[in-house]
């Protein structure tokens, strides 16, 4: 049997960058890639642009290497400028890797892991010349979707709390526009690379449902992407979690070895099913385009109960909800780099890759120091109560409603519930985020009216949810047993799905709360699955219409199913 | 096979009559006719093999000899996705798709065939597949690979999609009317006037990264009077026809049929026989 120091499964964003590093450090690397290409979503999946920062040395270097050589190449160049092309990029990275010394395997698609207790000593797989296996004293899991952990027995985190879902997806194609290159990369439903027939029809369904009545020279087609387009798969339960509900108050974790640089850019237009917190953060306070600083610990890409394999890609461990930033193709890099470099430390050193302190991870390191990082968070977040008051009164509180929220203090704004609109609207959001019956009367004045209202997020566009919808929401955040008849009439209307889908979560958050409520609810349920109604649906962004009925039902039915037990938490996270 | 938090890296999937390894044009004419057929493939585009080798030319409807292939025509025509016997390459993979789901395929995407043994008793295959969710496993009557593999390769060609102004603008030198003689590089107009395809013939040992690295050197370097044309992708596999022998099954291979009418034709007529 081959051995290496450090077997890479997955050329995409992450692991080539693994790889460079390791092997910069001297060790003998073997990279397997299931596709022909290296460079993944930034490789075949034709993604030029960065969403966040590109601030790895290596991946600058590249970058600049292929822009120069994108000048007199022949190829059709990226539409957005200062993009590098992507098809080029992947001659870039082949070169880097042969040069390094990288062994490189295109069609190499992992089956197993050898293993010696919890340690794992070597990686098979299956290519175009048939079964191979070697071993290597480290193994990093590049391949996004975590399937080295799977197979070598790792934990797993939940997606979205009540259903799983994870994020929708994008079915990439490449066409013309304007005389140039640029991907089509619009949602194109929810998969689950969990579940293979369900991962398949939704590939089928995508592609099939993006045949244009007549294929058009003007925007013509190039080719569709290997790369499902997957914005979340599954989660890593690491040494180290990265969890939303501390991120965005603020609470960082030392030591960090990458930087995410992002939004919590959800894909989910059902909000009103997503985890709580992520509701509260994104909708209510209005921050889903807040862009922020978030720390990346080492231990967030070791597995818990496993030595000898590092995750490098998306399956790190963050949570469903942090997740929805800590995905892009800047920080996949850096936090591939990082696994390179730790995977060599480890395996120089022969200790277990846990036991390797950030302090050793030289060489990968973010730019900034982690006090600029901060201080760049703790910035976005308004101090002074007039200048909270004064945002409050806009169509776009900015960040007004979290910073408030943070500081704590409710005295900034119960004069503002006898002024205009916005800025009572906006004063009992944030009075209702700190639980305070303040805020009861004009969230069910909103709700009642089925308020129309529509604030602005930090990009100056629309909240997709009405005032009408985010106080129904709230009126069952904050148990308001008043508004319960209110809640089954917004429900029984079936006005919009938001409407529907908040008063949903208001009644079965209510039940479960109150034991008074639950044998009422429970008919009401019953009711509703027995009969015609019909959840109204909404248009995801690739056209396609979604089926609130089919997911509220079968949600209910769970919620049915589980009234008496402990299960029903899952409905109230 | 089961992780620390229970879940399943390793099931048993139901039973097939005919399990087919590559989602291809071949597979799915033969399962357009056939029932109780599954067909597995790595990647997640059905009829890659040419669409990511960016067919342009199919043959006539007139020699068709099923209605499967007919109806395939028909539904590449509706879209405009055809002008003659030219063809817009990418219309292939969504076509595929509509395909698969009309006549209700067993389909399984992301799913690489690791083994196939045979059971003694019963001559019934024993296949073990990779997926996304881990380690499937299923029992077949018999198997057919539409895939070609590694070894034996006759002919090859690493392409790249163009994109220009008109192939009305290209050399009478650089088209391969009838497309033979196969041995340096030529250029096949694609449906549209702008479109077109790069055939670049290489040797069968050539691998992905010095065929990348050769197509680009080749293309820096191309003459004036082809200047104007800039290379849109590079293909995301290899065009590859094989030699009878000794390649066994060599007849089920979806490539070696040229264009993807004519192979989904063949699978479909296999059924049928």
């Amino acid at each position: 049997m081959k051995k290496y120091d450090v077997i890479v499964a997955g050329g995409g964003t992450a692991g080539v960058f693994a790889a460079l590093s390791a092997a910069r450090e001297g060790m003998k690397v073997l990279l397997l890639e299931k596709n022909t290409a290296c460079g993944g979503i930034g490789g075949d999946g034709a993604v030029a642009p960065y969403y966040d920062r590109n601030d790895l040395a290596l991946s600058i270097d590249l970058d600049m290497e292929t822009a120069a050589r994108q000048q007199d190449a022949g190829f059709l160049l990226p539409l957005k400028n200062n993009c590098i092309s992507t098809e080029l990029m992947k001659g870039t990275l082949e070169r880097h890797l042969i040069r390094s010394g990288v062994k490189v395997i295109y069609q190499a698609v992992v089956t197993g892991v050898e293993k010696k207790g919890k340690l794992i000593t070597g990686v098979s797989w299956h290519d175009r010349e048939g079964k191979h296996s070697a071993s290597a004293t480290v193994t990093i899991d590049a391949t996004a979707d975590g399937i080295l952990l799977l197979l070598a027995g790792a934990n797993f985190l939940p997606g979205r709390q009540m259903d799983n879902a994870r994020q929708p997806y994008s079915r990439i194609f490449t066409y013309l526009a304007d005389g140039k290159l640029w991907n089509y990369g619009g949602d194109a439903g929810y998969i689950d690379p969990d579940d293979p027939e369900k991962f398949t029809g939704e590939c089928l369904r995508s592609a099939a449902g993006q045949i244009p009545e007549a294929f058009m020279e003007k925007e013509k087609r190039f080719g569709y992407s290997p790369l499902a387009g997957v914005r979340e798969g599954r989660h890593l339960a690491g040494v180290q979690t990265i969890r939303f509900k501390e991120v965005i108050r603020g609470i960082q974790y030392s030591s960090p070895v990458a930087w995410e640089y992002a939004n919590f850019d959800s894909h989910s237009i059902d909000m009103a099913l997503e985890d709580d917190e992520v509701f509260l953060f994104s909708v209510v306070a209005m921050q889903w385009g807040t862009r922020m600083n978030i720390a990346i610990p080492l231990g967030a890409l070791i597995p818990a109960g496993l030595d000898g394999i590092i995750a490098a890609g998306r399956m790190i461990s963050a949570d469903h909800a942090a997740s929805q930033a800590v995905r892009m193709k800047g920080c996949m890099k850096h936090i591939g780099a990082v696994a390179g470099v730790l995977a060599a430390v480890a395996a120089k050193h022969d200790v277990p890759v846990s036991a390797v302190s950030p302090d050793e991870i030289t060489g990968v390191l973010p730019a900034g120091s982690a006090d600029e990082m901060l201080r760049y968070n703790e910035e976005l977040w308004m101090k002074e109560p007039d200048e909270i008051r004064e945002y409050l009164r806009r169509k776009n509180p900015g960040s007004a409603i979290w910073s408030v929220y943070l500081l704590g203090k409710k005295e900034y704004l119960y004069d503002l519930l006898n002024e205009s609109d916005f800025a009572r609207n906006h004063a009992a959001f944030a009075l209702a985020l700190m639980h305070d019956d303040k805020a009861l009367p004009v969230l069910r004045e909103l709700a009642g009216r089925r308020d129309e209202t529509f604030s602005e997020t930090l990009r100056n566009e629309p909240v997709r949810e009405s005032h009408g919808v985010i106080a129904t929401y709230l009126l069952g955040y904050l148990d308001d047993m008043e508004s319960f008849s209110l809640l089954k009439e917004i429900f029984t209307e079936k006005r919009d799905f938001f409407f529907t889908a908040a008063a949903w979560r208001s009644i079965i958050r209510m039940a479960n709360k109150n034991a008074c409520l639950r044998e009422s609810a429970g008919r009401f349920m019953r009711k509703f699955l027995a009969g015609d109604d019909v959840v109204p649906g909404f248009t995801c962004y690739c056209g396609e219409l979604y089926d609130a009925s089919g997911k509220i039902k079968a949600l209910t039915g769970k919620w049915l199913k589980s009234i008496s037990g402990s299960d029903r938490k899952i409905f109230d996270q | 096979m089961i992780s620390a938090n229970g879940e399943d890296a390793e099931k048993i999937m139901k039973n097939f009559s005919t399990f087919i390894n590559g989602a291809t044009f071949w597979a799915i004419g033969f399962a357009s006719v056939k029932s109780d057929v599954l067909i597995a493939d790595t990647g997640i585009n059905p009829g890659h093999e040419f669409a990511d080798t960016f067919c342009t030319r199919i043959v006539g409807p007139e020699k068709l000899k099923t209605a499967a292939a007919e109806s395939f025509y028909r539904y590449l025509k509706q879209h405009n996705a055809l002008c003659g016997n030219r063809l817009h390459p990418a219309a292939l993979i969504p076509a595929a798709c509509a395909f698969i789901l009309e006549h209700k395929i067993n389909t399984l995407l992301n799913a690489t065939m690791i083994d196939d043994s045979v059971n003694k008793m019963d001559n019934s295959h024993q296949i073990t597949l990779m997926t996304s969710g881990g380690v499937r496993k299923l029992s077949a009557g018999c198997v057919i690979d539409t895939l070609i593999p590694a070894g034996n390769i006759r002919y090859k060609e690493f392409n790249a999609i163009l994109h220009g102004v008109s192939h009305e603008t290209i050399p009478e030198k650089w088209l391969n009317a009838d497309e033979k003689d196969r041995m340096t590089p030529f250029i096949s107009p694609g449906r549209f006037r702008s479109e077109a395809v790069l055939h670049f013939p290489c040797p069968a040992d050539m691998d992905y990264i010095e065929a990348r690295f050769e197509l680009e050197k080749f293309w820096r370097a191309r003459p004036a009077e082809i200047a104007e044309w800039k290379i849109a992708l590079m293909a995301r596999e290899f065009f590859e026809i094989t030699g009878k022998t000794p390649n066994p099954g060599h007849e089920y291979f979806s490539k070696n049929f040229g264009d993807p009418l004519s192979a989904l034709d063949a699978g479909a007529m296999e059924a049928m026989r």
